[in-house]
């Protein structure tokens, strides 16, 4: 058997916690900043017809600066600095289930989004879109809480969004899809 | 003098009174909801005022516009899901008090430091509109530029537990503004063929996305640790703010109306500008710098009395010289034409009776906003009474539905959702999230200016000296840094 350690739900990502995630954050931002040296603003901002400043000027200074900074949080981490042990004492860690709740969550609503765009393009009346997918969606993220007891699901699926309808249109007269 | 006392009379009518209490309550209600804001909240009630008197309709919007200024601190404070970037600076102070049980006092500082810094700005532009216009014009891009390099300097001190990770927040904010159309050759940048980015990233989505979905999501992601009662209990007596409390605050107060005077009366710099340097000036002033971000009065008192300022002083350009300087001013702009009233050099001679009006219907709407955000008070902090499990599914769904609204389409709602991605990962990896927004909001006002300053300039530097103002505060900028380098040692060695 091996003695490492089995990675549950609740470890760290890749183990990653104050100083190594720092690290590896570091690395990260040089990367990014090559990245967008040599591909992202060659590509995206066109300098032609500038008569002060570049329009790339700004984005090559904050790229260098972003680049100067993965430096030196690879530096401040490789060398045990105090800014980097601040890091090792407590704060935020990243999981796995963090990771997986987030996934949920932004999925969840997604779908609840596109739902909204395609009921509401399919039914073509105003509001069609909302009403179908708000309450599914609504359903959906009480679920998640996990503690919700069934009248909660019934109020936020049932009163909610004629709720915010009724608030929204007749209210304030703005369109939802 | 007669007309002043004809249109304070005018300004004093029941019409009037109504349309100020009801722009009031719009303000406040859609200020809240995450996803709306001030100018949301005027472009909806612009056409209410299409049948209004003049002085009826501009009081109207004016009400809308006070109250919307503390409509955002409701939401900041109570669900830690600020409705606009500069409200963020609300969250620092007001949030962890209203989990600390104590959700009406924090909203009472806030009710209280916002009325009173908008009426101190109020003072300002009845008595001294046309003198600080005329400074305010004097205010290029050279000098706009070097008081933007100066204030992200002085707002770096909060870039939390790591220097080198709030600096780099910043800077990728600041990076991710500069998506959009050039503004000098009109050509795209970072906009990967879609046209909705032509006009740069939607702040308020970007804003709600990094700052109020994640932390909606730790909230539902604490569900399974829920184990029922209210999340803050809220305890009478000690929930309350006494009146020698605020009077301790008087200080933080009067310079947070300071900055934001200051900040309001320049067009262009914003809100967000004036609650960060505000909070960042309280947090060095303050005799107990280590309770900031804890829950402490000052801290709430700073961002409100600075932001709620700047609303105020934003109609000294906007009066006297016709230059709007934010969104909810240009709104104003427009209204003020849709009723027969062109701002500018001219008005306080072409308009005096309306002019005078519109000042005491500014002071009415200070009132209104106190009596109005007293009696709500004790309905706004029992949101902290629902259960999680309704509030925090059901805000989610309204920061969609106010970003779809106020963005005008799907586009707006996805990218909420990208930067809600990158604000959870940027909560669990420990980088400022409050950094980010700073650079996101000044990152575009900074390389404008410095842009503008270069072709003024002539790209000569030497020609700098011209400009004694901007070169004092270039000058004094490193000179700041040092300090707050040296501070922040001493902090850490303590």
């Amino acid at each position: 058997m091996s003695d490492r350690p089995i990675l549950d739900r609740t470890s760290p990502v890749a183990g990653l916690t104050g100083r190594r995630r720092d690290l590896v954050l570091g690395v990260m931002l040089v990367l990014f900043a090559w990245l967008l040296h040599l591909w992202i603003i060659p590509w995206q901002v066109n300098d032609e017809g500038s008569f002060g400043l570049a329009p790339s000027f700004a984005p090559r200074i904050l790229a260098w600066l972003i680049l100067g900074l993965g430096c030196v949080l690879i530096v401040l981490n490789l060398h045990g600095s105090r800014e980097a042990g601040m890091a090792d004492e407590g704060g935020p860690v990243l999981t796995f289930a963090n990771l997986s709740h987030l996934a949920l969550c932004i999925g969840t609503t997604a779908l609840m989004l596109l739902l909204m765009r395609f009921a509401g393009a399919k039914i073509g009346w105003p509001y069609a879109g909302f009403l179908a997918a708000a309450p599914l969606g609504l359903l959906a993220l009480t679920w998640i809480h996990g503690r919700a007891p069934g009248w909660a699901f019934a109020f936020n699926a049932v009163l909610i969004p004629p709720a915010i309808y009724l608030a929204f249109w007749f209210g304030l007269g703005l369109p939802l899809p | 003098m007669e007309t002043i006392l004809t249109a304070v009379a005018d300004a004093l009518t029941l019409s009037t009174f109504l349309s100020v209490a009801l722009g009031v309550i719009i303000g406040i209600v859609i200020g809240a909801v995450p996803g709306l804001n001030a100018p949301m909240a005027i472009a909806v009630a612009i056409p209410l005022t299409f049948t209004m008197d003049p002085l009826a309709a501009i009081g109207l919007l004016v009400g809308v516009m006070k109250g919307g200024g503390f409509g955002g601190a409701i939401g900041a404070i109570l669900l830690n899901t600020p409705g606009e970037p500069h409200s963020a600076a609300t969250t620092l102070d007001g949030h962890p008090l209203a989990k600390k049980g104590k959700p009406r006092r924090a909203l009472q500082t806030a009710l209280y430091s916002s009325v009173a810094g908008d009426s101190c700005s109020d003072i300002v532009l009845i008595l001294l509109a046309p003198t600080l216009a005329v400074f305010a014009l004097k205010a290029g891009p050279v000098e706009l530029a070097a008081i933007l390099i100066l204030s992200l300097t002085l707002i770096a001190s909060l870039s939390g537990r790591s220097l080198t990770k709030g600096a780099f927040a910043t800077v990728f904010g600041a990076l991710l503004a500069t998506a959009g159309v050039d503004p000098e050759t009109a050509s795209p940048r970072f906009t990967f063929g879609y046209v909705d980015l032509f006009d740069g990233l939607p702040l308020a989505a970007v804003a709600i996305g990094v700052l109020a979905v994640p932390e909606i999501i730790m909230r539902l992601e604490e569900g399974r640790s829920w184990r029922g009662g209210t999340r803050a209990a809220s305890s009478e007596g000690t929930d309350r703010l006494h009146v020698s409390e605020f009077f301790g605050l008087r200080k933080t107060v009067l310079r947070g109306a300071g900055i934001g005077t200051a900040i309001g009366a320049l067009p262009g710099l914003g809100t967000t500008l004036a609650a960060f340097l505000s909070y960042t000036a309280a947090k060095r002033f303050s005799k107990h710098p280590e309770k900031m971000g804890k829950g402490a009065l000052e801290g709430i008192a700073a961002t409100e009395s600075a932001n709620s300022a700047v609303s105020g002083a934003n109609m000294i350009p906007l009066l006297t010289l016709g230059i709007p300087g934010n969104l909810t001013a240009a709104l104003l702009v427009g209204a003020f034409l849709i009723h027969g009233v062109t701002p500018g050099p001219l008005i306080f001679q072409r308009d005096a009776g309306l002019i005078y009006g519109l000042f005491a219907a500014m002071i009415m709407a200070n009132v209104m906003v106190l009596l109005i955000g007293s009696i709500g008070l004790r309905v706004f902090a029992m949101i902290l009474r629902v259960p999680p499990f309704v509030v925090y599914p059901t805000v989610l769904l309204l920061c969609v539905v106010g970003i779809y609204v106020s963005q005008g389409g799907f586009f707006a709602v996805w990218l909420m959702l990208g930067f809600a991605v990158l604000g959870y990962l940027m909560v669990k990896l420990d980088i400022s999230v409050v950094c980010f927004i700073i650079g996101l909001v000044l990152g575009p006002m900074i390389e404008l200016s410095i842009r503008q300053s270069v072709v003024l300039l002539g790209r000569n530097p030497v020609a700098i000296f011209d400009h004694v103002f901007a070169l004092t505060l270039l000058l004094a900028t490193p000179i700041v840094a040092w300090l707050l380098l040296r501070d922040r040692k001493r902090t850490l060695a303590a």
